[in-house]
Formats: structure tokens, sequence, C-alpha cells
């Protein structure tokens, strides 16, 4: 087992930086989640680590040991492909006995540990089988076996999951963690899906345009995401946008277009008269009575949509300004009619506030409605 | 249900059914002209095989196997049989061994270039091979552009005969279906993912280990299919044979035609014919068995060749 360290590493095709002065760690026997949009450069970091892509610039280590120009095969790593990869010439077993036997494993051991991983995937029975006889799950942990036979010192996973449906998928993670527990392997795992990473990572990094936006953990990115982006990208948040009207210590007050004022947790300096953007989750955001002064932060609407999913409901609320906010609240909390108006109230607590104009991807998330992920 | 009951499914289906036997009327006129003008001739052209020839392109009304007879122990035409059969296989192998790198090569290049490269092939395909070849006259002749080289630096001092020879002919089969080879090989390795090749090599293969175990096994059916596609050409390529070899390599499509043209003995034409028709058929056949050992279960997903 080892740990995988980036120190500065980009990634140019022609004139375009796909990867930008990366620098992570990747700690040992940990479980680390490339999260981002297509296009951010996660699976480019990750073919870097496999060594079919050689970096423009910066160091890779693995276990301390420089393998920025090592050919994959000197790297002993396993990876799992997004279409497998699984040799279609070869049984099952055989495939697993891949790696051995280009390491010239002995015979005897060779079969003893493909049988061990066999059992470790649950499909000694199919050993004998080729690829294209299993079904999609079935060659999923084929592949997983194949990476791990030879006890490689990093296992790489590239959007693994993405083409089983969902309920396989859902297995599939939950069998995932439990091995990765169990063999305590370092593991970088690329995904575009927040809800798998959120699942199966002890850390989760958060790219877009080649450049981490946020390294935390799972609770970290939602509670408290770096920016707006990040915000977005994970769970569903609402965007109110204003300027500046007051700043005391960490908090600071915004005030809207219809002159309404929200105060909340400045996520950086803030300074009066600039602009910021207000992120709040759909979760904090209560529908309450007009003259409630239980929570701090209060705004009139009217409810414009209203979709019920069992345990929770959602209500699309337009407020003064025009702009619709997610409420997401518990069955129980009694129901609201259409167009009905209503006030909608939040903790401060509960509130990011993130100085400066709207980034491009702030603007690009929050721009079709302010609610950005409601779909 | 009851009868007459209508269910849309069944509607459906009467209608998709309905319409493929539309579709199947269009495969006839394809079927007669190739009845009247391969088929017929072809048997007509057995059918004079077994007869003894009276000249002038006539042949006795009585039966005989003489013909085969004299083809099947004349040493004259088994070493014909002989030569044409290893100037094919010998064009084949060379052609492999050009082919496969470069339709490898191009197969995995991620440019907009290959396309062009393709289209070239195809149309160096389109050239007529009577151009061709006495393109290939220019340049392997006694003060042609190859001897003339030779010669300037000093490794030979009397012109190699490359022409009216065995080499000659060889060079011409080798020119004459080398493009179609590598349209076909680049088809192969195009349906070989190289993801498989990442995967070998992530997991500890060299480059060769990866090529030997995962490509060239999954490339193989593709490969013997396409070599058996350029093997029949050669067996039956005139043009090259005739003017390369400029009648003193008597392969036999040359004897064939010398036989039905010159001789006009029809009889013993159409048994040559049939006698490399035979002979090519069953070449294909055991190539095709041997390969369908090798592959034994006959469950593994393998690259074909697509002849478009």
């Amino acid at each position: 087992m080892a740990g995988v360290v980036f120190e500065g590493v980009s990634k140019l095709f022609g004139d375009i930086a796909v990867v930008r002065d990366l620098n992570l760690e990747v700690r040992e026997s940990e479980f680390l989640v490339l999260l981002g949009p297509s296009g951010c450069g996660k699976t480019t970091t990750l073919r870097m680590v496999a060594g079919f892509i050689v970096p423009s610039a910066g160091t890779i280590r693995i276990g301390g040991e420089d393998v920025t120009r090592l050919p994959p095969r000197a790297r002993n790593i396993g990876m799992v492909f997004q279409d497998y990869a699984l040799f279609p010439n070869m049984t099952v077993a055989e495939n697993i006995g891949f790696g051995l036997r280009e390491r010239k494993v002995e015979k005897s051991a060779l079969d003893r540990r493909v049988a061990e991983l066999l059992e470790l995937i649950r499909l000694p029975h199919l050993a004998g089988r080729f690829p294209s006889e299993l079904s999609g799950g079935q060659q999923q942990r084929v592949a997983l076996a194949r990476a791990l036979a030879y006890s490689p010192r990093v296992l790489l996973m590239d959007e693994p999951l993405g083409a089983l449906d969902l309920k396989l998928r859902e297995a599939m993670q939950i069998e995932l963690h439990r091995m990765q527990r169990e063999l305590r392997i370092t593991t970088i795992f690329v995904t575009h899906d927040q809800e798998e990473a959120m699942g199966l990572s002890d850390r989760i990094v958060v790219m877009a345009d080649g450049q981490v936006q946020q390294v935390g953990s799972p609770e970290d990115l939602y509670t408290r995401p770096a920016n707006p982006f990040v915000a977005n990208f994970i769970g569903k948040i609402n965007f109110l946008s204003g300027e500046v009207a007051a700043v005391e210590g960490g908090r600071c007050t915004v005030r809207l277009a219809d002159q309404a004022t929200v105060s909340g947790i400045a996520q950086d300096r803030c300074q009066a008269g600039q602009r910021a953007q207000i992120a709040i989750r759909p979760e904090a955001l209560r529908l309450i009575e007009p003259g409630s002064a239980e929570f701090a932060n209060r705004l009139p609407g009217r409810v414009k949509r209203r979709r019920f999913f069992g345990n929770i409901v959602h209500y699309s609320v337009a407020t003064a300004s025009g702009q619709e906010l997610l409420v997401e609240s518990t069955t129980g909390a009694g129901t609201v009619a259409l167009e009905q108006t209503v006030w909608i109230g939040w903790q401060p607590e509960l509130t990011l506030i993130y100085p400066g104009a709207a980034t491009a991807h702030a603007a690009q998330a929050a721009s079709p409605s302010p609610a950005g992920s409601l779909a | 249900m009851a009868a007459g009951a209508r269910r849309p499914s069944a509607d459906h289906a009467d209608l998709a059914s309905e319409r493929s036997r539309l579709w199947r009327l269009l495969l006839w006129p394809p079927f007669v002209i190739a009845l009247a003008l391969l088929v017929l001739p072809q048997a007509v052209f057995v059918w004079m095989s077994f007869h003894k020839s009276l000249g002038m392109g006539l042949v006795s009304d009585f039966l005989t196997i003489e013909n085969y007879r004299r083809v099947l122990t004349d040493p004259f035409y088994l070493h014909a049989m002989w030569m044409t059969f290893y100037l094919s296989l010998g064009a084949t192998l060379i052609n492999l061994a050009l082919a496969l790198p470069t339709a490898y090569y191009l197969a995995r290049l991620r440019s907009r270039w290959v396309s062009y490269f393709v289209v070239l092939l195809l149309v160096s395909l389109f050239v007529t091979v009577v151009i061709k070849v006495l393109a290939l006259y220019l340049v392997l002749g006694k003060e042609g552009m190859i001897n003339h080289t030779l010669r300037a630096l000093y490794l030979i001092s009397e012109p190699v005969q490359m022409l009216n020879s065995q080499l000659g002919v060889l060079i011409g089969l080798v020119q004459y279906t080398l493009p179609l080879l590598v349209m076909l090989m680049i088809g192969v390795f195009q349906t070989i993912p190289s993801s498989l090749e990442d995967a070998a090599e992530v997991h500890g293969a060299t480059w060769f280990s990866s090529l030997s175990r995962v490509v060239l096994p999954l490339a193989w059916p593709g490969v013997i299919a396409g070599s058996l596609i350029v093997f029949n050409m050669n067996m039956g390529a005139f043009t090259s044979a005739v003017l390369l070899g400029g009648g003193r390599v008597l392969t036999f499509p040359v004897l064939i035609h010398r036989k039905v043209i010159l001789d006009v003995d029809y009889a013993m034409g159409a048994t040559l014919s049939t006698v490399l028709l035979v002979f090519v058929l069953l070449v294909n056949l055991a190539s095709v068995l041997l390969l369908r050992e090798r592959r034994g279960s006959g469950s593994q997903r393998a690259a074909t060749v697509h002849v478009s």
C-alpha cells in the first residue's frame, strides 16, 4: 500500500491546459474520489497516475517513488476501466490471472490467488466462462478482481459503475466499499456522479476546468462548500445575489434587489458595497407563519410548484424579486396550496455568503434558475 | 381471447412480416442475374471439362475424365499449380508482414489524417491493374529505377532480372493486393478497443506481450479472413502474371487464358479452371476448419473483417 502525491502536475493538450498545477496528496489506504463535470480533467489526472499520459509539468509519486515517467507496467497499480476492458479471448480465471502471469508467478501460486479472488468477488462458479457470457455487474467484479490480483500499490477506477443500471450500481457501491475497507488499498475513483462520490469516499476532490475546487470529506463539501461551484455541484442548493450591506466578524448582511436583507456566514473576506452570492440548502428553508420571529432571515413568496417524494415534499417558491427558491420540507409539516402567499425563514448559521461577482461557474450553475439543481 | 379480436401487437407483427416479404422480393432480381451470369456459364464450363476436345472450341458427346487425369498427372500442370500456389501464398505473407503494422498504426492513430490515408488506399484500388503493372515495368526493368540505383551504389554489376520472372510476378501480386489487405486489416484492428491494450499494459504486460496475448489473438480470425481474400485474388490474378511474367511464368490463370484463347481448347481450359476453383475452395475450407479448431468452444468474441 502506498499514498499518491501530485506536485505541481499540469497537462496541456496543444494550448489547452486540461489539468492545471495540481497539488494533492492521496493518503495511504484512503478511498479518494475525483469528482467533476465532464472535461474537468479528472480522467486525465487518473490516466497520469496510470502512466498512459505523461504530465507536461510536475511530479507524481507513488509511495514516495517518483513514477512520473515510468511506463504503466512498472508502476504496480491496478485499474478498472469504464468499459471493463476484459480480454474477450480469455476466461474469467485467465483474465484475473493476467497480471500474475505477466509477473511470472508460478502456476500453483497463481491458481491459488485466482481462486482466492473468485471467492472475494463471489463468482467462483464462473471461472471458466468468457466475459461475453457474463452480465454487466459480473464483468465489473471480474475487472476488479483482475486489478487486485497482484496486490497493487494503488487501485484506479475510471467511472466503473457508469454502465450499470441504478439498482445494480447501488449494490456494487456497497460491494466496492466493503472490499476497499477489507483490503485497505489506496483507491482513486473517478466519477461525475456526486451521490456515488458521497457514498463511497473518505475524501472527495471536486475539480472543474482542470483545477481543484475543494478537497474534503463528503460532510465538509456539503456543509462548507468552498465556492458557489462546489455548493452547486454537491447536492441541491439555492442561490440569491445582492450587495453586502454590513459586516461584523465572520457574519455579513446582504441586501437583495428588492431591499430585503439576508445575513449569513461569510465564506471569504467581505466588504460593504461588494456584490455577493448567497447559498442556502433547500432543507434549511422553512415555510413559516407571517409574523413568526423564529428565524432571522425571512422572505415572502408565492408557492409555484409542489412535488411529492414520499418522505419529503419540494416547494418552488417565487420571491418578490422573481427568483425561485426550492424548499424541502418533511411530509408531516402540513400542506400548502399552490399560489398561496407564504413566508420562508431560515437560520443565518445555515446561510453561506460568497463575496465577489459571480464566477463563471457559479453564473453558469445558477443562471437558468436560482435553485440551480432543482431538476 | 375471442377469435378475430384485433390485437395491436399482432397487427404490428403482420405489418412487419408483410414488409419483410416485400424486401425479400427485391432479392430475386440479383439472384436471377447472378444465376444467369455466373452459375450457368460455370456449369457449362464444368460440363465441358468432362468431354474430349475436338478442337475449334468443340467437344465430343461422350463423358470422360481424361482431361482431369492429364492435369493431375502431367508434371507440367502440377508444377504450374504449385508455382501459382507458392507465388500467391508468398505474396499474401509478404503483404501480411507489410499490412499488419501499417494497419495497426493507422487504426490506433487519433488523427483526422487517417481518413485521408484510407481514401488514398481506396483510390489506389480503383486504378486499373494494367496501369499499375505498366508503372512497375518502368521501375523493375533492366534500365529501371531499381537496377539503376543498385548499380549507382555499386551493389551489383549486372542488372537484376526482375521482369519476365517469378520475382516480377511476385512483386506484381504484392502490389495488386496490398492496399486491399491494409484496408481490411484497419477494419480488424479498429474493432479491438484500445482500452484492452491499456488494460494489458497497466496490469503488467510489455508491449510485445500485449500484442501477442491480447491484440493478435483477437485479430486472428480477421487476419485469416483477410488473408484468404487476398490469397484468392492472387490465385486468380491474370494481368500481373501475364504482363510481369512475360510469357515465361505460366501460372494457372495464364495457362487457362492460353488454352482458351490461343489453343481454342475449351475442354482443357475448362478443366484447368475447375481444378483451380476446387483447389482454392479446398484451401479456404481447410483454413476455416483450422481456425475453428483453434477457437475451440467458439464462445470468444473476435474482430471480424467487414468487406464493404
